[in-house]
């Protein structure tokens, strides 16, 4: 396993990476272009090119990354569609926070990919929404934490229960519906830190 | 069980390299793994496709008639710090009996008799879940390419067409025809393959 432990350094590493491919223009975005990253932020790559659709760009991408690091998994961000089409890509290493997201924007010249022609699993989704809120949780962003949102995509709202109680229920179902240990070690480790509210000290 | 291949794999060397065939990013691009996909590679050989799926979140299961292939698989696999299940067949005897979304072949359907293989490939497509792929590369006869210098009598290649035949009722997300130069017995040679990617699907489009 890999240890990336600048990530700036590892972002431009898959920007090189993903420049061997011909997709036009490949552009780091979002805090890391910014310099306004910490060690929570994941890593926001925009691809442009017009010689194919956002999905066949976007999967050209992931097949490049592929070549070299190792994947744990992959999901879509629907609801953005059809204007913005976001995979995340999970790698297995050591900051579980440090995910890619390849972005590509709607391109008139091609019809647009409905929510159906993307493959996505339920289970592998919440993981990544469980992930991308405790980020915001522990980063004390609660303007930025969609506990509640995804809270009810699982159980009845209850409006009484605190954060911490939702963000543990969730993994309780993760935990039941779920064989994936790396993942669900790695989101226990994340969780035993929210509940000391101390804040995580990832791996360098 | 001992094949040719025993022979070949039993050196340190891998002798089809560690890199995965092209047909596995294609494969990648056609079913990313949005969870632990259940991908069988049929004749794994020492398992260089197979590692790469599990490598990228596949969950695999690999088989070949080579135990020495088996041996390289699992020991390529321990290296890549991953898992893959693996073990010894003969893909002309053996018969599914659980289901994969994806099953995966390069350069070994050519060992199926022919008059096993549309019961073979009956069983392969019951046992593929809805939407699944068969990712399947074979080697072509023509009579205007030489048989290569080291080909195998126990080697039946197949005719063009044939093995999209056996998937008139999937979709056929990918085929292509290659002629491509081959090194393989040191005097170089050419192979014709036909590569398929087809889809088990009853939805709309």
């Amino acid at each position: 396993m890999e240890n990336y432990s600048n990530p700036r350094k590892f972002a431009f590493k898959i920007i090189e990476l993903l420049k061997t491919t011909d997709i036009k223009q490949i552009k780091l975005v979002g805090s890391l272009s910014e310099n306004n990253f910490d060690e929570y932020s994941d890593i926001d790559i925009e691809l442009n090119d017009n010689k194919q659709s956002p999905v066949e760009n976007i999967n050209i991408a992931l097949n490049s990354i592929s070549k070299k690091y190792d994947i744990l998994f992959s999901d879509w961000a629907k609801s953005l569609l059809p204007d913005k089409y976001v995979l995340s890509v999970f790698l297995k290493q050591k900051n579980i926070f440090r995910f890619i997201d390849l972005t590509c924007f709607k391109d008139a010249n091609f019809s647009d990919t409905t929510r159906d022609q993307l493959p996505q699993d339920k289970i592998y989704h919440i993981f990544k929404l469980w992930i991308c809120n405790a980020k915001q949780e522990i980063r004390n962003r609660h303007d930025r934490n969609f506990i509640d949102l995804l809270f009810v995509k699982l159980f009845i709202n209850n409006d009484s229960i605190s954060n911490k109680t939702k963000f543990e229920k969730v993994l309780d179902w993760l935990h039941t519906n779920s064989d994936n240990n790396y993942l669900l070690k790695e989101c226990d480790r994340i969780m035993d830190k929210i509940n000391d509210n101390i804040p995580i000290t990832l791996a360098k | 069980m001992f094949n040719q291949y025993d022979k070949k794999y039993a050196t340190k060397k891998f002798y089809w390299g560690k890199e995965p065939t092209s047909l596995c990013y294609k494969t990648l691009e056609m079913f990313p793994p949005v969870k632990p996909i259940k991908l069988l590679d049929v004749g794994c050989g020492e398992g260089r496709n197979a590692v790469f799926f599990a490598r990228n979140g596949y969950d695999v299961t690999a088989f070949d008639l080579a135990s020495a292939g088996v041996e390289k698989t699992k020991q390529l696999a321990e290296e890549a710090g991953v898992s893959v299940n693996a073990f010894v067949a003969d893909m002309n005897e053996y018969r599914l009996t659980e289901n994969f979304d994806i099953i995966f072949s390069t350069g070994t359907l050519h060992y199926i008799p022919e008059e096993i293989r549309k019961e073979l490939f009956q069983n392969y497509k019951e046992h593929t879940n809805e939407n699944g792929l068969h990712v399947f590369s074979v080697f072509v006869k023509k009579p205007f390419i030489e048989p290569a210098p080291d080909s195998e009598s126990t080697a039946k290649k197949w005719i063009s067409g044939e093995l999209m035949n056996y998937y008139h009722d999937w979709k056929i997300e990918h085929s292509i025809e290659e002629i491509f130069d081959c090194m393989s017995g040191g005097i170089p040679h050419k192979h014709v393959s036909n590569r398929i990617i087809a889809r088990k699907f009853s939805g709309e489009l």
